[in-house]
């Protein structure tokens, strides 16, 4: 009899793996269904003797049965690089067990951590997960002993264990993976908290976007029931609010209350559940614990890890990566490790622009940081949070101030309402950012002009002014907010510099080099409607530009940049140098034009997008992304041309071709004409 | 059984627990697909609590809804990651092989995020959605 093994985990079944087990089984298979190896691009990944192929469909089934599929073949999945450079601890099990095979649990180590921890004082239970060094996975990185001894000592003959499987953080699937692939160690490592703490039932509060856990929860606990007596466990589910993820949300929530946040003191560890010393840590927390009691278990864990953050971590690769999915290591991990050699760069093939760590609370991380290790401190230093470890990963396409106003749009739909600058400020925030958008002078709005608004600024706002009260406003949010989620839209490396930085797409860049051979003077300097042409090309690209940089003049109305290698490069030598300064300065583009273009049209940055594009009569007005940076160094460096049209080449730019083309001026008649035209 | 013995039973199923109230909700909510102020009032009673107890809680969580909506629904994964792998651009199609006949509603991760852009249809998941596969998806809805 033959037999295929498949993943049943909700992701695999959302990639079809329903269909790929059907056609196996009407081939006349066996199909035995698994936990997920955690390789997401792969899925549905089918195994067969240890040999696996994926992503599979349901018509090339047959190809597999004969020993087929090649191209889908990845070879032994165990050691398939993306596994082997593991550390996998909590989810050792994953790809390996059925998850509710109480036989498949025993035979891998399963309860060995509860057994072990029954036979010993509770105190020494709370030692040894002290002595390991775990911290709290569900964001905060409170040490997990701590608030085990918490518990434990605290008053009261009634405790609860809760555990916090409200998985909203957009990037995160850890919880639901292990929920879905491993119950049972969940279910193991509640028990020995209860037992270290002295409480006798716990509760699990599962999100209600998971049905798939939900029914695998309820199923092992059915299971497991006996094993865990006398400690009991309920599932309990959500109800779609993202803020119940916080603790004191959730155990309101629990309760039957609304899901509104408590102050603290006083802490959960002394009143939590219905006024009870509660445990509340996350499902990756409990799930670290069977291991950390196994013998020597403990000791292991605290050798993992760097400085204060010891242990592995359950890192998910998400959005915009190539090669996503459950990745567990050890502490001290780059992020640009992590996107790069693991994750495979982006799935779209265009440059990373930014990866969102630590959910839509944590911070958008420029790849400049990319040598930020995954360590809480560190990350903390940075402004910013591993949160629950999500890494979502965006190319460059990616329109920043969008998912900044999204994160404000958030946290709007989502605050609990207890905290007025929350509550207010998130939709003052999303106002803000639209007026930012629109772009021009900000004005203000019907509210701010009542008379009554006495503190309201009537005067309109600079762009320079309204990024610094959206700066103030998150300020006032995270700090004047009692939620341990620091609802703060645009926290860490987004705000405040790389807020600005995040608004920063295109760089604007005038080429006002050349020796004006035909026009006789400094044609730069010439003026048209009053103005110079030099300054007319900094103002037009300044309505589009974060930024406007000028090449190839020692004065100019903006700051001027030298040449790239030397002067005397053309063209080339200008736009190197402002791909430079928009790659350190973290643009994402370039948008070039010569001095003497006049009347470009209004929507040219659409008409140029997506980079890299150039009109096709003046390439000197293009939009560069910053990597073509490389390219522009090579042709640089060769003997070939120094063309535009070779750049354009090799980074296989779009030529555009408009109706009407902006008028090019090379002498004074040209410029005369151009008066006459614009009605100047 | 009429519809006030069915809330009478789902009532008595839980009443008696503690923190009755959310799985209660669900309940309620699975069975008339809405929680009307009838329905609150009659919960109110039964947990010894005001109306606008109850009231404040419905109305707090997303899943709980005070009208029906017999039209079915397709939950469309609207959060960053999904949005990093572009469901936005899918939006404007969806709605309009929606038109009034299918709700499309906006759900804040399905815990899908490296396969995305991810839908829900009752307890169905569907994952890597392009246009055709999402328009189909609300056309066989």
């Amino acid at each position: 009899m033959n037999a295929v093994r498949i993943s049943d985990d909700a992701l695999a079944l959302a990639c079809g793996a329903n269909a790929v087990a059907a056609a196996f089984e009407a081939a006349g298979w066996t199909v035995e269904w698994v936990s997920s190896w955690g390789m997401h691009w792969l899925e549905p990944l089918v195994e067969v003797n240890g040999i696996g192929w994926g992503p599979m469909t349901a018509d090339r089934v047959g190809e597999v049965i004969e020993g087929r599929a090649d191209d889908l073949c990845i070879g032994p999945i165990a050691a398939h690089p993306f596994i082997a450079r593991q550390q996998r601890l909590t989810f050792a099990r994953a790809g390996r067990t059925r998850p509710l095979s109480l036989e498949d649990y025993a035979a891998t180590g399963g309860w060995q951590g509860l057994e072990r921890a029954r036979s010993l004082d509770p105190a020494q239970v709370i030692a040894e997960v002290i002595a390991s060094g775990l911290r709290g996975r569900g964001g905060a990185g409170f040490p997990a002993g701590i608030k085990w001894q918490t518990v434990a000592i605290a008053p009261g003959g009634e405790k609860y264990v809760v555990c916090n499987a409200d998985e909203g953080d957009s990037g995160t699937f850890a919880d639901r993976m292990l929920m879905e692939g491993d119950p049972l160690q969940l279910l193991e490592g509640m028990a020995i908290c209860a037992h270290a703490v002295g409480a006798g039932h716990g509760y699990i509060y599962v999100r209600s976007e998971y049905p798939h856990a939900i029914a695998k929860l309820k199923s092992a606990l059915a299971l497991a029931e006996s094993r865990l007596a006398p400690f009991t466990v309920e599932v309990r589910v959500g109800a779609g609010a993202y803020v119940c993820g916080e603790e004191t949300a959730l155990l309101n929530s629990i309760e039957g209350k609304r899901g509104e946040v408590r102050a603290k003191p006083p802490l959960p560890a002394l009143e939590g559940l219905f006024g009870k010393p509660t445990v509340v840590n996350n499902v990756l927390t409990l799930a670290a614990v069977p291991h950390i009691l196994s013998p020597g278990g403990a000791e292991f864990y605290a050798r993992l890890g760097i400085d204060r953050s010891k242990g592995t971590m359950p890192i998910q690769l998400a959005g915009n990566v190539r090669h996503g999915g459950l990745y567990e290591t050890a502490f001290g991990i780059t992020l640009g490790d992590l996107v790069g050699r693991i994750g495979g760069g982006t799935a779209s093939g265009r440059p990373v622009k930014a990866v969102q760590v630590g959910g839509p609370l944590g911070a958008y991380i420029h790849p400049s940081q990319f040598d930020l290790p995954f360590d809480y401190e560190a990350f903390a230093a940075a402004n910013a949070l591993i949160g629950h470890g999500g890494v979502v990963v965006f190319d460059d396409n990616t329109d920043m101030a969008a998912l900044a106003r999204f994160a404000f749009e958030f946290c709007a739909a989502e605050s609990c309402g207890k905290c007025t600058p929350c509550r207010i400020g998130s939709t003052r925030g999303a106002e803000l950012i639209d007026r930012l958008r629109a772009g021009g002078k900000a004005q203000a709005d019907a509210v701010e002009a009542l008379p009554q608004m006495h503190n309201a600024r009537k005067a309109g706002r600079s762009r320079e002014e309204s990024l610094n009260l959206i700066e103030d406003l998150c300020e006032v949010m995270q700090l004047g907010s009692l939620c341990a989620l620091r609802v703060h839209p645009l926290s860490g490396a987004l705000c405040p510099e790389a807020l600005a930085r995040g608004f920063r797409v295109i760089l604007g860049a005038v080429l006002a080099g050349g020796q004006s051979t035909r026009f006789g003077s400094d044609k730069a300097l010439a003026t048209l409607g009053g103005e110079t042409l030099l300054q007319r090309a900094v103002d037009r690209l300044s309505a589009w530009c974060d930024a406007v940089v000028v090449l190839g003049r020692e004065q100019a109305p903006a700051p001027c940049l030298a040449d790239w290698p030397r002067p005397g490069m053309g063209p080339l030598g200008g736009i190197a140098a402002a791909l430079h300064h928009a790659q350190g300065e973290g643009f994402a583009a370039v948008l070039t034009c010569g001095v003497d273009s006049v009347g470009l049209p209004e929507d040219l940055p659409a008409l140029l997008s997506p980079a890299p594009a150039y009109l096709a009569d003046q390439p000197v007005i293009a939009l560069w992304p910053v990597s073509a940076v490389p390219a522009i160094e090579a042709i640089l460096a060769g003997n070939g041309k120094h063309s535009l049209r070779a750049l354009a080449e090799r980074v296989g730019a779009r030529a555009v071709r408009l109706d009407h083309n902006p008028a090019n001026i090379n002498t004074p008649e040209d410029l005369a004409q151009a008066e006459k035209r614009h009605g100047l | 059984m009429s519809r006030e013995a069915d809330l009478a039973a789902i009532i008595a199923d839980h009443a008696q627990r503690p923190g009755a109230m959310i799985p209660l909700l669900h309940d309620v909510q699975a069975a008339f697909d809405c929680i009307s102020a009838e329905t609150e009032a009659a919960i109110a009673a039964a947990l010894n609590l005001s109306r606008a107890e109850v009231h404040g809680v419905v109305s707090f969580y997303h899943d709980f809804s005070a009208t029906a909506d017999p039209r079915p629904a397709i939950e469309l994964c609207r959060a960053e990651a999904c949005q990093a792998r572009g469901v936005e651009a899918l939006v404007a199609a969806a709605q309009q092989a929606a038109g009034d006949r299918v709700r499309i509603k906006p759900v804040y991760c399905l815990g899908l995020c490296s396969v995305g852009p991810a839908a829900r249809v009752g307890d169905d998941l569907h994952a890597r959605l392009d246009q055709a596969a999402l328009v189909k998806l609300v056309q066989s809805a």
